[in-house]
């Protein structure tokens, strides 16, 4: 690169079409990150060893245009808006059962082999049978208590998206 | 003289921008967002705190509340109708139960405003550390109901949101 190319890139002239390009690079970037590439940062230890606290990633928003979400996606709900949001995986959908024995996660009567939850967890929690247009979804982590945990079932309209990575 | 007239063409349309925002600026839902924030900032306190401080944070909150409120916050094993006159001493129970805790307003959206009525809703992130030390953070979808009385908007309801139904 020459001197003045270097120039030219750092100190550009302020001309008409380098306003307008740099306009068309703003307004895309605010439509991408605002509304398809939601930018989040993780904080608390739910979805522990999947992602942990302060970690960063992107919610991908259109990932749930022409489909549903289905077990075992990771997915994130939206609270009163979209600058909080639960981050969980979904576990079943509407009219299965879930019941969880002694930390075992068991859909429709039948034991789920679930190879990202690690440690040990005594959760006992009564069958429940999700509802018409509403999915299952629990934290990864679940040798904290059941108590302490956020899960259950949640209305699909509340599915923002699916983190990016 | 051209310049003159281009100046007056440029003070009209920049007087006309500002008459249009002006105008459609939704007043009675900015004071309703002001009021929520101001609420949830009187809720936040720490250990340094001194009586005279919270005196006056329970009179700010006071202020805030309508003479009856109705307040349902299962997260925090609340569900109650809360009396003005009574605000001193639940304040004074909740300090000495949680050494601090900070109320954080996200996503706040009027959903709709009907002088003298506004339901509104807002993701309230809050910071507790009881008197043991042990944190009890929760994120709550919270709803509000408010209703302008004597010009002031005043918190008739504050009930949370079941996001996730166990």
């Amino acid at each position: 690169m020459t001197d003045t190319a270097v120039k030219n890139f750092f100190f550009p002239k302020i001309t008409k079409r380098y306003l307008l390009r740099v306009g068309i690079v703003a307004v895309t970037a605010f439509i991408i990150f605002k509304f398809v590439f939601i930018p989040f940062r993780i904080q608390g230890e739910s979805m522990a060893p999947t992602y942990v606290t302060g970690s960063f990633n992107f919610c991908f928003a259109l990932r749930y245009i022409f489909s549903k979400p289905m077990p075992p996606d990771v997915v994130l709900v939206r609270m009163a808006g979209q600058e909080v949001m639960l981050l969980k995986r979904v576990v079943a959908t509407e009219g299965r059962s879930v019941e969880f024995k002694e930390g075992r996660l068991f859909v429709d009567g039948k034991q789920i082999n679930e190879p990202y939850v690690s440690g040990k967890s005594d959760w006992n929690v009564p069958l429940t049978v999700v509802k018409p247009g509403h999915v299952y979804v629990v934290g990864d982590n679940r040798s904290m208590p059941a108590k302490g945990h956020a899960f259950g079932q949640t209305s699909l309209n509340r599915i923002a998206g699916t983190p990016l990575w | 003289m051209v310049t003159k007239k281009y100046l007056a063409v440029v003070l009209a349309l920049v007087g006309a921008g500002v008459i249009l925002l002006l105008l459609s600026v939704d007043w009675e839902a900015r004071a309703v967002k002001k009021q929520l924030r101001a609420l949830a900032r009187e809720m936040t306190w720490s250990p340094g705190e001194n009586e005279l401080e919270f005196a006056l944070r329970v009179r700010h909150v006071q202020e805030k509340i309508s003479p009856s409120c109705q307040v349902d916050i299962p997260s925090y094993n609340v569900s109650q109708t809360v009396l003005q006159k009574d605000i001193p001493a639940y304040l004074s129970i909740a300090r000495s139960y949680y050494r601090n805790l900070s109320v954080d307003l996200k996503d706040l959206k009027i959903e709709s405003i009907q002088v003298p009525r506004a339901h509104a809703v807002a993701t309230a992130y809050v910071k507790a550390t009881d008197a043991y030390d042990k944190k009890n953070d929760h994120a709550l979808a919270l709803e509000f109901n408010l209703q302008k009385i004597e010009k002031k908007w005043l918190v008739t309801d504050a009930k949370e949101m079941q996001v996730l139904e166990k």
